[in-house]
């Protein structure tokens, strides 16, 4: 019996191949970060975060503008008076969001991430 | 239908070489078949001894050989078992084309560098990720099929392990009596 | 090495390979499904903690219509049960009560009195005086004498009579708005009704307000407290069983005018967005007092609130001053863990 050099290398090679399938096939992938957007009790708009994107939504109160950019997500106009969607800024992280209660719209970024299961205010 | 191959071979001028052939790929049929007959834990997870015949035809008779004897053993197994262009059929065609195009290059470019041992683990996880890739285009392109694959890829590099052995032990036999 | 076994009928290899496959995605283990939507005019948040998608979707769906349903009974400047009951009690005569806002209205009187009356429902002329009840609330705030005139005829829970079903005002200006309390009474409705299809762990979140029952698996759910000064976490509340957290902040509901701002926690004594507080977070067992207790509690105000939470019956309290300071129960530093840089913190135990 013998084994040449280069069949240790080959059995070498195949190994790490078949170890490196499982490492990647077996984990899970990580797709990209999405935002979603509701308007009333429906979904408008499922859209990932790595594209830039500007999207006109209606609502009952008038137009709400989302804007997505460099990774993250924001409510760039919104017909509330006080800005409060607005106001939350740059939308980035899993379960961030913007809310325009006048104007029914819920603006969130989806993902598992979840320091928290939930939280109080 | 050994007897009827034979008498089929008698009725044409052969050459040595055909004889070689058929002796060759009629082990690795018998093999196919046998292989066939085990109960397997996985569909998909067999021993596949049959490439130690075509690993040895490789390496005693070059490519060429290993051609003829490989297309020999998957077009009779197929006919003997009842296979034949079924997807069973399309799947060890695809390993075996596969799995060729692979110890091809390998001895190629490696030449005697390459014992038995490693051109068998080489045939065996090409035959597995050929017929892989045909089960997932042809029939079941569902992700979880993916998950599969680490499994199937660690069978066949131990049985490829086992094949191999087994091939170079039959190799080192043959090459001391020429 | 060939991926079916060589049989006679290679459908049986195929199938058992399909469900292999099958058998890999869909081994489903029990995880968070999360939901949002909008509801009883807030934002609502569903965290259900199972391993049964459809269940988690019926559930979902279950809160939505219930939270919508409650909205409507239980909205007072909309036609409704509780729109009409406040027409019937400013007409002074004896008539019969929606069966929906009897038991809210009996609570409220209960509740009303414990809190010495800061807890006052029947206030809700002065709500709508200030602009409060609309979803986008805006300036100016009221003239002082418009002020004045609602509370001279000091509208109280305590000028209702309720006999059996039967139900009148002894005093006209007595208007019912229970927003404060309907969003507490109504998840807990919402959140019982969850748990009789089989829901076992969950949390439902109003606007910030939440109850959880159950755990996610073998750990505790994690609540964050948002900190009253912006966006970031205060604190964390770990919940193990069933319980509520409610608070009440001045950044919930306000507006600005002319450089001052004017928030909903409206003080009965004075007519005026209470002061000297900035929010007031209660544990209790029962959501819809949480909700109640949180209100009066934060009216009560730094000096006061001990007294008041006694008088509920609420041991869990943590109250944030204008200056930033945090009292705090016994019981409620036990539970939170602040994030961070933690406020300067007084222990009170309640008397």
């Amino acid at each position: 019996m013998m084994m040449t050099r280069a069949d240790a290398l080959v059995i070498l090679l195949c190994s790490l191949l078949v170890a490196g399938s499982y490492a990647w096939l077996w984990t899970p992938a990580a797709p990209a970060t999405q935002v979603r957007v509701v308007a009333g009790d429906r979904e408008v708009a499922r859209l990932p975060l790595d594209q830039p994107r500007q999207l006109e939504v209606a609502g009952p109160a008038g137009i709400t503008l989302v804007e997505i950019r460099d990774g993250a997500v924001r409510c760039a106009a919104s017909p509330g008076s006080q800005g409060i969607c607005q106001q939350a800024g740059w939308l980035r992280q899993a379960g961030d969001m913007a809310v325009s209660l006048p104007n029914r719209i819920i603006i969130e970024v989806l993902g598992d991430e979840w320091v928290f299961d939930s939280v109080n205010y | 239908m050994g007897v009827r191959q034979r008498e089929l071979l008698m009725m044409l001028p052969t050459t040595r070489e055909d004889h070689r052939i058929a002796w060759l790929a009629a082990l690795a049929i018998a093999i196919h078949i046998l292989e066939a007959a085990i109960p397997s834990p996985l569909p998909g997870v067999k021993p596949g001894l049959a490439n130690v015949i075509t690993v040895l035809v490789l390496m005693l008779f070059g490519w060429r050989m290993a051609v003829w004897v490989t297309v020999l053993r998957v077009l009779a197994g197929s006919l003997v078992i009842g296979t034949f262009l079924s997807p069973t059929f399309l799947l060890s065609a695809a390993g075996a084309a596969c799995s060729l195009a692979t110890l091809g290059l390998a001895h190629r470019f490696a030449g005697a560098r390459l014992s038995p041992l490693g051109l068998c683990v080489l045939a065996a996880l090409a035959h597995m990720s050929g017929q892989f890739l045909l089960a997932w285009w042809l029939f079941i392109p569902h992700p979880a099929l993916l998950k599969l694959l680490p499994v199937l890829l660690s069978f066949s590099l131990v049985f490829g392990l086992v094949s191999g052995t087994i091939a170079a032990m039959m190799y080192q036999q043959v090459s001391r009596s020429p | 090495m060939t991926l079916s076994r060589k049989t006679r009928h290679p459908i049986p290899a195929l199938a058992l390979l399909l469900c292999l496959t099958l058998l890999l995605g869909a081994c489903e283990r029990p995880e968070i499904h999360r939901d949002r939507f909008l509801a009883f005019g807030t934002l609502v948040e569903l965290n259900i903690y199972t391993a049964d998608r459809e269940l988690a979707a019926r559930a979902s769906e279950s809160v939505r219509a219930d939270l919508d349903y409650m909205h409507r009974a239980w909205h007072a400047w909309e036609p409704g049960p509780m729109g009409r009951t406040n027409e019937l009690l400013a007409t002074g005569l004896p008539f019969s009560a929606n069966p929906s806002v009897l038991p809210l209205i009996l609570d409220a009187q209960r509740l009303h009195e414990a809190s010495e009356g800061l807890f006052n429902p029947a206030m809700g002329a002065l709500f709508a005086l200030w602009g409060f009840q609309s979803d986008d609330p805006r300036g100016p705030p009221p003239q002082p004498e418009q002020i004045r005139a609602i509370l001279e005829q000091m509208p109280s829970m305590a000028d209702i009579e309720i006999d059996g079903i039967r139900m009148r005002s002894h005093n006209p200006a007595v208007r019912l708005d229970l927003g404060a309390y309907a969003k507490g009474y109504g998840i807990r409705e919402a959140m019982t009704h969850l748990r009789d299809m089989g829901v076992e762990n969950a949390i439902l979140n109003a606007g910030g307000d939440l109850i959880a029952i159950g755990r996610p698996g073998n750990r505790p759910w994690r609540i964050g407290v948002r900190n009253p000064d912006g966006n970031g976490v205060l604190a964390s509340i770990e919940i193990k069983g069933d319980e509520a957290i409610f608070t009440s902040g001045d950044y919930e509901r306000y507006y600005l005018h002319e450089g001052e701002r004017y928030h909903h926690i409206l003080d009965p004594r004075t007519g005026q967005p209470a002061r000297g507080t900035r929010s007031v977070t209660v544990i209790h067992s029962d959501a819809a007092e949480a909700d109640a207790a949180s209100t009066a509690l934060f009216i009560a105000g730094p000096e006061d609130w001990p007294r008041i939470a006694a008088g509920l019956g609420i041991d869990k309290v943590m109250l944030i001053d204008d200056n930033g300071l945090a009292h705090m129960t016994p019981a409620m530093e036990r539970r939170v863990k602040f994030e961070g840089s933690a406020p300067e913190i007084r222990i009170t135990p309640l008397p």
